[in-house]
């Protein structure tokens, strides 16, 4: 799913990600389940989306597993387009190149032209090759009005000390297609004023129809692999460590992101933009994650706190701190309050603003997801079961991100006066059901 | 930095001999795994739980990753 | 780049090593103790009711769901050579003596189930899987065992037990 804009290029990512990360690689425990989850998500003021997802997964001859889960995503509102504020009204030419938006002074620009809709398919088979190994094989595939992702996955999972640990290895491909609406722009060039007509920029390709991507697409190419290793530590605690490494190569550029290109501290207005630059970010792109788990019962509560080390070679290195606390109640039923805690370094191209008559760099980006900042997510869940292995879930989560680039030493004029990262607010509610048979 | 890639390397592969090996009294018998079966000790699941907040992370800030998958459970089979 | 060759290599032979350590050391012990009828006999209320029977020893848990799929098996294979001179002997290992009750429950089966709530029993047998079954022919010796409970491997055991009830006859 794609949160923000039309960055739908992280979306694929996702998907892959999720791949990776469970559809089929589940321990042959339980036969057949049936899985199904709505998400709803709300932006204070900007992105509203909703998902769902419906998993199928089925026991077959010789302890095989199959899992097919389809996913569909919806979204629609307003995500910061990378420019800065300005005391003046700003106009913006709108993607598909047909018509623009204004935004008022002292707001953060927000880009409220889009509607979207992702539908993705995954599909797994899991093979037992012995008592104590097994393999996985994957597939997926998905696809928005702007954007085609094709991928596949392999993973095996071995057994040690009578199970009492596991080491599982995995690496996935993908295949992934941007087709951005009015085609492509070339890097750190200007976005043309708005005019009555067109309005268009420097794009290459011809302009779509309205809603259609046009121009020739876009390719990048996903690797991704994880290492881990699972172990049990006594009758009540399980701990995992895991080692997670991507390379992503190819077009990974957000078409619709700018940067303002503003006056410089002496000149006239400082701060003021003159004009804005599509961004522009390095070809390729290698993560790595360290991530460490534990999970423990104690007196019939459950506790699972994991901590992840996040880097790659933009520059960016995060940590995230997860904890989940299930509290059962009578009847089967548990509560489950949870709290997240992220940080993040900001990438080495990362500019909240370009300064007229500075030389260009040769890749940056406005893009405050690229920018330092840290982000809370309070929630709380709730399960109720049905029958025996049936059972319903509601979550309800705040999640807010704060930035923490502003203002920045060097600000100046009118971006001294204000926070130049775009704090978000959201809410967020979820349905899940789950029946083993 | 590719000497951090190598040290974290042989940091792994130290944890995964100690594991292995040197600990291989650490864990449960057969016949002891009764907690450990409980839906709610599985690490994997919620399934879609752990999908839906990937998704919305990697959505919105620029880590992704770390989490793989297996281990644990009944180990019944 | 010296430095590196010698790093992967150091790591390779810890790692092939490892695994080398941790093939599957059997437990002399454990073998004799499941060799024979015996071990099992002691426990029973009566030591001499296996005696001249071909016998199935299941351990399994209220926990372990290919256990739920083994007891229907389990009953039918019972119904089908009791009469023969078949038996079977199911060793719960539970911690939770009421969850084993409600698995009972649920199953209903016509054969003996005993209880061994500390594991004393399954840590004589060595257990290494759950379930874990052991099949013995009338001279009380062992004939097979079996890990885990799958489907596919039933019928043949089903055929096994079928021919070791046939050798009794003959004599």
């Amino acid at each position: 799913m794609q949160l923000s804009g039309k960055a739908s290029i992280r979306g694929a990512l996702a998907a892959i990600t999720a791949t990776l990360l469970g559809s089929g690689a589940v321990h042959a425990e339980g036969d057949n389940r049936v899985e199904s989850s709505i998400l709803l998500y709300s932006e204070v003021n900007r992105v509203q989306a909703a998902e769902g997802i419906f998993s199928l997964t089925r026991a077959l001859k010789g302890a095989r597993l199959f899992n097919a889960r389809i996913t569909l995503d919806g979204l629609t509102g307003a995500s910061p387009n990378g420019a800065t504020i300005s005391s003046h009204v700003q106009t913006f030419t709108r993607a598909s190149g047909s018509g623009s938006y204004s935004v008022k002074p002292g707001e953060i620009p927000l880009d409220n032209t889009f509607k979207d809709t992702r539908y993705s398919l995954d599909g797994s088979l899991t093979q037992p090759l012995d008592r104590l190994t097994s393999a996985v094989f994957g597939a997926h595939l998905s696809t928005e009005h702007d954007y085609t992702s094709l991928g596949t996955n392999i993973g095996l999972t071995r057994d040690f000390n009578r199970k009492n640990t596991t080491v599982s290895g995995s690496a996935a491909f993908s295949h992934d297609l941007v087709r951005p609406l009015g085609g492509a722009p070339t890097p750190l060039t200007p976005l043309a004023a708005a005019t009555n007509d067109d309005g268009g920029g420097e794009r290459e390709g011809v302009d779509g129809e309205e809603g259609r991507g046009s121009g020739p697409g876009m390719g990048k190419n996903v690797f991704d692999a994880v290492l881990g290793l699972t172990q049990v530590l006594d009758r009540k605690t399980i701990v995992r460590v895991d080692y997670s490494f991507d390379h992503t190569s190819g077009y990974l550029n957000d078409p619709y992101k700018l940067l303002s290109v503003v006056q410089g501290p002496s000149a006239s207005d400082p701060g003021e933009p003159v004009a804005y630059l599509y961004e522009s970010r390095p070809g390729s792109r290698a993560k790595q994650a360290l991530y460490a788990e534990i999970r423990r019962y104690i007196g019939g509560h459950t506790v699972d706190v994991s901590y992840r080390y996040f880097w790659d070679d933009w520059g960016i290195k995060s940590q995230t701190v997860d904890l989940h606390y299930r509290l059962p109640l009578t009847a089967g039923h548990a509560l489950e309050p949870h709290f997240r805690w992220y940080r993040q370094t900001g990438a080495d191209f990362y500019r909240t603003f370009l300064v007229d008559g500075s030389s260009l760099p040769a890749h940056a980006s406005a893009d405050y997801r690229l920018a330092p900042f840290h982000a809370i997510t309070v929630g709380l869940q709730y399960f109720f079961p049905i029958q025996q292995g049936m059972y319903l879930s509601l979550g309800v989560e705040y999640y807010r991100q704060a930035g923490d680039i502003s203002p920045p030493p060097s600000s100046f004029g009118v971006l001294s006066r204000h926070n130049l990262f775009p704090d978000m607010d959201a809410a967020m509610v979820r349905l899940g059901f789950s029946h083993d048979f | 930095m590719k000497r951090l890639v190598f040290f974290l390397s042989m940091m792994v592969a130290l944890l995964t001999l100690l594991f292995l090996s040197g600990c291989s009294s650490v864990g449960v018998q057969v016949w002891e795994r009764d907690v450990l079966s409980k839906p709610e000790m599985q690490m994997d699941r919620p399934a879609l739980d752990r999908a839906i907040d990937d998704h919305i992370y990697f959505s919105k800030e620029a880590s992704s990753g770390g989490r793989g998958f297996g281990g644990g459970g009944c180990g019944c089979n | 780049m010296a430095d590196y060759a010698l790093h992967v290599r150091v790591a390779r032979f810890f790692i092939s090593a490892s695994l080398i350590l941790t093939a599957p050391a059997t437990t002399i012990q454990a073998k004799n103790t499941a060799d024979s009828i015996s071990a099992i006999q002691t426990i029973l209320p009566d030591s001499t009711s296996l005696d001249g029977k071909v016998v199935y020893v299941d351990f399994w848990a209220s926990w372990c769901v290919p256990c739920r799929h083994s007891f229907p098996w389990m009953q039918g294979l019972y119904e089908k050579y009791h009469q023969k001179g078949f038996e079977i002997v199911a060793v719960g290992v539970d911690k939770d003596h009421k969850a084993a009750l409600k698995f009972l429950e649920d199953i209903k089966p016509a054969f003996s189930v005993v209880f061994d709530s500390t594991g004393e029993i399954a840590k004589r047998y060595g257990l290494e899987a759950m379930p874990t079954s052991f099949v013995y022919g009338r001279d009380g010796r062992l004939v097979i065992q079996n890990r885990g409970f799958h489907q596919e491997e039933a019928d043949s055991l089903d055929a096994i037990i079928g021919q070791l009830l046939n050798k009794g006859k003959t004599k």
